[in-house]
């Protein structure tokens, strides 16, 4: 087989393993959330409980979790952390001091979900009879991250250190032999990388239970039992095995490699076969525990990132490589070693920048509900920074291939130009090296966003965006006049929802008014309410329907009778 | 031993072992084969992680 036909073969191998096994169907996570508690949000109890319940709809993990009771004064009335209700494994418990007085108290909820986002909240209950007016609570923070700077950092230098371990062992290995002298240097880059990710990995990981469990990441004692404890961890030390293996895998194909034959021994086709089945490992494995594995359809999902860190390790992993061979060739046999390796990997590179494009494109396309989350979503302004990067990063690389490349060629001939044609390499290929490392970053930060809901692309078709607090708008659909009332309008809280519909300034009776909730920036079941009418042409309806903080779809469906069904949409913020 | 007239004779001494590098073949084969089993050990692992299996 000839040298691209190899490359090709290698590719197709790892990304046709990476295909058919995320084609396959698999358990899909999601974010937890809150779907019951006791005491009910904005209830009036005429005696002090002894625990608050919250439910999620899925088993969260109690010593990730926080529930936090305070009274107006910001006094802990918890006696004990959250523990799981013996009864039922998606309910956590916080016991409370007995006897508390009469009066208004603030729960504050922290909990993470199997995918590893914290996910938040807050509500408030009062002890009777008479609780007395509500006070003002300062509700703490309910906005849900999970970037920080030292998680971006610690994420950013995983993906890279994995990410270059893959591409200079695939440059050292596959694009640079059979080369006329030794691959030492890169080897050692390899084995450098290698080492980097594997410190990383549990670095990252042991950040993350950290910073989810609200512990020092020195406190390894209570971390490391944690870090199986959820999806997330589970999949990071899985991460980590497979690296080990790729590593050994490595190890042993680079030992048992004559990089000067080009010909193979048996024993290196099994040790490259090997090497080859790791890497499609570890590139399927953050898909596969990150945002693609919660993306309909999740095969194609996980296919399209596995295949775009493939290309990505390529091509970062090369560019460092053909730094590394600049600085260990010598000023002597620079321009003799970089004739040989900058033409076989530019070809690579080009291909490699292809797929990278072609499989960002397809993961951005299933990720976006809509074009406008490009640019009005952190999520999608982070894409857009990412291509930036990457279109600067392409710019560089064909001042490689149309520049450097020739005058490479030429310098063989001319031993004169070896020195210029050296140093615009190096500086070409390091400012691409540096560009493809800031790209690195802004996927640290993507992936550790939260990519918008399908239910995003109803914001599109709203007739009005309102909020936050209390709602009165006017909207005219379909020759109706729909006057929207949503008071208080806070989020964790029984808001009142109601709806006055007109026709020709005529109230409509006897409509049949349903109204469905979808937040829009996070992935939950839609909520649905029929509106009763409470008094002509008034439908009307109390619901703690908006359980977190944030922008919501309410959509109206309306069938007056006699006319035909329409439905009209508003986006309503909520507020804390 | 009669040569053959009508193929090339046999060269006199017969062409030097190839330098074997790192390790016996035997070694070298082994160590290849330890990678292969990383290899699949490290896909399996992938595979029930992508299939939900192992979160």
């Amino acid at each position: 087989m000839s040298r691209p036909g190899r490359i090709r073969a290698a590719l197709i191998v790892a990304v046709g393993v990476a295909v058919s096994s995320a084609l396959a169907p698999g358990a899909a996570s999601a974010h937890a959330y809150l779907v019951r508690t006791a005491p009910a949000a904005s209830g009036i109890l005429n005696a002090p409980p002894a625990t608050v319940a919250l439910s999620f709809d899925e088993a969260v993990e109690p010593r990730f979790a926080i529930i936090s009771v305070t009274d107006a004064r910001g006094a802990q009335e918890t006696t004990r952390s959250a523990r799981r209700s013996a009864a039922d494994p998606d309910t956590l418990l916080a016991s409370l001091r007995p006897g508390l007085p009469q009066g208004w108290y603030l729960v504050y909820w922290r909990a993470i979900s199997v995918d590893g986002h914290p996910v938040q909240g807050a509500y408030t209950y009062a002890v009777g009879p008479n609780p007395g007016p509500a006070p003002q609570f300062s509700v703490p923070s309910v906005s849900s991250t999970a970037v920080t700077p030292a998680l971006l950092v610690t994420r950013w230098i995983m993906f890279l250190s994995v990410m270059s371990a893959i591409g200079l062992l695939v440059l050292r290995l596959i694009i640079a032999r059979p080369a006329p002298g030794s691959l030492r240097a890169l080897t050692r880059a390899s084995i450098a990388a290698a080492v980097i990710g594997l410190i990383a990995i549990p670095v990252y990981l042991d950040v993350a239970i950290a910073e989810d469990s609200l512990r020092s990441v020195f406190d390894l004692g209570a971390l490391v039992p944690l870090y199986r404890v959820t999806a997330f961890g589970r999949g990071y030390v899985d991460l980590e095995i497979c690296f080990a293996l790729f590593a050994i895998a490595a190890g042993i194909a680079v030992w048992v490699d004559r990089p000067d034959r080009p010909r193979r021994s048996l024993a290196e086709l099994a040790a490259g076969t090997g090497v080859l089945a790791t890497i499609a490992a570890v590139l399927l494995v953050p898909p596969s525990i990150g945002h693609a594995s919660q993306t309909s359809p999740r095969g194609l999902s996980v296919a399209f990132d596995a295949v775009h860190l493939l290309a990505g390790s390529v091509w970062v992993g090369g560019l460092i490589g053909l730094l590394v061979v600049w600085a260990a060739a010598g000023p002597q046999r620079r321009v003799a070693v970089l004739g040989i390796v900058v033409p076989r990997f530019s070809a690579v590179a080009l291909t490699a920048v292809i797929v990278l494009l072609a499989s960002g494109t397809g993961s951005t396309v299933v990720h976006m509900p809509a074009v406008n989350a490009l640019w009005d979503t952190s999520y999608g302004v982070a894409i857009l920074v990412k291509i930036g990067l990457l279109t600067f990063a392409v710019l560089l690389a064909s001042g490689n291939l149309l520049r450097t490349r020739p005058r490479l060629a030429a310098a063989r001939a001319d031993p004169e130009q070896a020195a210029g044609a050296a140093r615009l390499l190096r500086r070409l290929v390091g400012g691409e090296a540096f560009v493809v490392a800031g790209a690195v970053f802004t996927a640290a930060v993507l992936s550790s966003l939260a990519p918008p809901p399908p239910a995003f692309a109803l914001a599109d078709s709203a007739l009005a965006h309102v909020g936050p607090g209390r709602v009165a708008a006017s909207v005219t659909r379909a020759g109706y006049r729909l006057q929207v009332l949503v008071a208080p309008n806070k989020a964790a809280a029984p808001d009142d929802f109601a709806l006055r519909i007109t026709h020709g300034g005529v109230p409509v009776r006897g409509a049949t008014v349903t109204l469905a909730f979808n937040h829009l920036q996070m992935e939950m079941p839609q909520q649905n309410y029929a509106l009763p009418e409470v008094a002509p042409g008034v439908y009307r309806r109390s619901a703690p329907a908006l359980i977190m903080v944030g922008p919501w779809s309410l959509a109206f469906a309306i069938a007056p009778p006699g006319g035909r069904p329409f439905n009209a949409l508003i986006v309503d913020q909520a507020d804390g | 031993m009669t040569s053959d007239p009508g193929r090339p004779a046999r060269p006199e001494t017969p062409p030097p072992i190839e330098p074997l590098g790192s390790g016996s073949v035997a070694l070298r084969l082994l160590a290849g084969g330890l990678a292969l089993v990383a290899g699949v050990a490290a896909l399996v692992i992938a595979i029930l992680l992508v299939r939900g299996v192992l979160l």
